[in-house]
């Protein structure tokens, strides 16, 4: 597998990029180095693939989500303002707008999945770091937390977040009141809220 | 008064599909207006952005393909290397909202961020905007004239600049084919009026730097054909790159 070419401009040694971390790797993309850019890739291409993957269910259709959020995040990394939270949160967030995007340009709706199951391929990327390994694992409790929703609450959340879908189209879809949708989405997110921040104080005193 | 109650008791309800990304555009802008106004209402809303956040995490992971990776790193590692040709000292600045070609004409004000910036912000279509690359007391000032590639499948790939530093000028490309069969690329500077003239030696380079013999009088344009071995006093196909007048 390819590494980072060591930048010879800038004198930095690929090991000590990897080092840094990601809110210090976006300013040195700020000021152009592809090198520091590559890292940032690398940590979240995975990811950012996975839940593009998730929603559109092709992968070459994922793929150029995906491309398009990393170069949207190369060409404006200034964006990035870390009082908005996470490196990791911000790129999935780019992430998510373009794949709603694409799915909204494209009219065939069965691509669209309410549900996890289903998808064949799992490449688990061996995880290397115990940041990866706690990520897997907050991944997967979210997941199950979801899974333990009461349905329609879940279901909604799924089609939303996941299947790019309007709350008025969920609405026809599911044949229920818009306000009853939009009251279930809030519903669950609060529910999930509270499990997540549950389980969260559980793993603290473990 | 109630107006306003029972809009922020319309967004309120609205925040959870909000976060999800699940209202119509013009709801969203209404609630996004709206959250600038109301505390309460932007506290709710970041704490459900939290659970939306996990949700973004929370898919099976999927590898991308190694392909994938390759493709971005060739159009970041190409804009990259154009602007280094603007110095090292060159900073990138927000990239502007929109990527409008009038900012191809040149503005004396840019600063090297802002000028940076429109560079790359112009870079996807092959052309490269101009900026005024001034990159610190110690160097020469040194700028970069927007280049156009004229063949639009290539252009999707390859990308060209003039750069002038005192009386010294370059070509940089990267990402070229190469030239036709039995062909060469041969540069020529063109004055307004005149026919273009040769200028320096040919070449056949994919990416790089191509010396071009002296800097550039005013109005003066940069053009590149593929001629034969040896290259021509004329030019013998229309321009596969042009510069903007300097």
């Amino acid at each position: 597998m390819g590494r980072p070419r060591i930048s010879d401009r800038h004198g930095q040694p690929e090991a000590d990029l990897r080092a840094l971390a990601d809110e210090e790797l976006m300013s040195l993309i700020r000021r152009g180095q592809a090198d520091a850019f590559e890292v940032v890739y690398e940590r979240h291409a995975g990811a950012s693939f996975s839940l593009a993957y998730r929603m559109c269910g092709a992968r070459t259709t994922a793929e150029d989500v995906t491309q398009e959020a990393f170069l949207a995040i190369w060409r404006s990394g200034a964006r990035y303002d870390a009082a908005r939270g996470s490196v990791r949160t911000w790129v999935l967030g780019i992430v998510h707008n373009r794949a709603i995007d694409a799915l909204r340009r494209n009219v065939v709706h069965d691509r669209r999945r309410a549900s996890d199951e289903g998808i064949e391929e799992r490449f688990e990327a061996a995880d290397r770091t115990e940041v990866e390994v706690a990520r897997r694992q907050q991944a997967d409790s979210v997941r199950s937390i979801i899974g333990e929703l009461p349905p329609e609450q879940s279901r909604v959340i799924q089609l939303a977040y996941f299947g790019g879908f309007t709350h008025t189209e969920i609405a026809r879809m599911l044949d229920t009141p818009i306000g009853t949708v939009k009251g279930r989405m809030r519903l669950g997110l609060e529910k999930l809220r509270s499990r997540i921040n549950a389980r969260d104080a559980s793993e603290a005193l473990s | 008064m109630s107006q306003d109650r029972a809009l922020h008791d319309q967004c309120f309800d609205a925040l959870g599909a909000y976060v999800l990304r699940a209202l119509p555009d013009e709801e969203h802008v209404a609630v996004e207006r709206h959250l600038e106004d109301c505390a309460v209402c932007r506290r709710d809303a970041s704490e459900l952005q939290l659970v939306a956040d996990a949700l973004s995490a929370s898919p099976s992971p999927v590898e991308p393909s190694r392909a994938l990776r390759d493709r971005v790193m060739a159009v970041v590692q190409a804009e990259a290397d154009v602007l280094h040709a603007a110095g090292p000292a060159a900073d990138r600045a927000p990239a502007p909202r929109r990527r409008r070609m009038r900012a191809l004409f040149p503005r004396p004000a840019l600063t090297a961020g802002a000028a940076a910036a429109a560079l790359a912000a112009g870079l996807a279509g092959g052309i490269i905007v101009v900026g005024d690359g001034d990159s610190g007391p110690s160097r020469p000032a040194s700028r970069l004239v927007a280049a156009r590639i004229t063949d639009r499948d290539i252009a999707a790939r390859a990308h060209a600049a003039v750069r002038v530093s005192g009386n010294r000028a370059s070509l940089l490309v990267h990402g070229l084919p190469d030239p036709p069969s039995r062909r060469v690329y041969q540069l020529w500077l063109k004055e307004p009026g005149r026919s273009p003239v040769p200028a320096g030696a040919t070449f056949a380079i994919r990416s790089g730097t191509v010396e071009i013999p002296r800097s550039l009088h005013g109005g003066e344009v940069v053009m590149v054909t593929s001629e034969p071995p040896g290259g021509s006093p004329a030019p013998t196909r229309p321009p596969l790159i042009v510069t903007r007048p300097a």
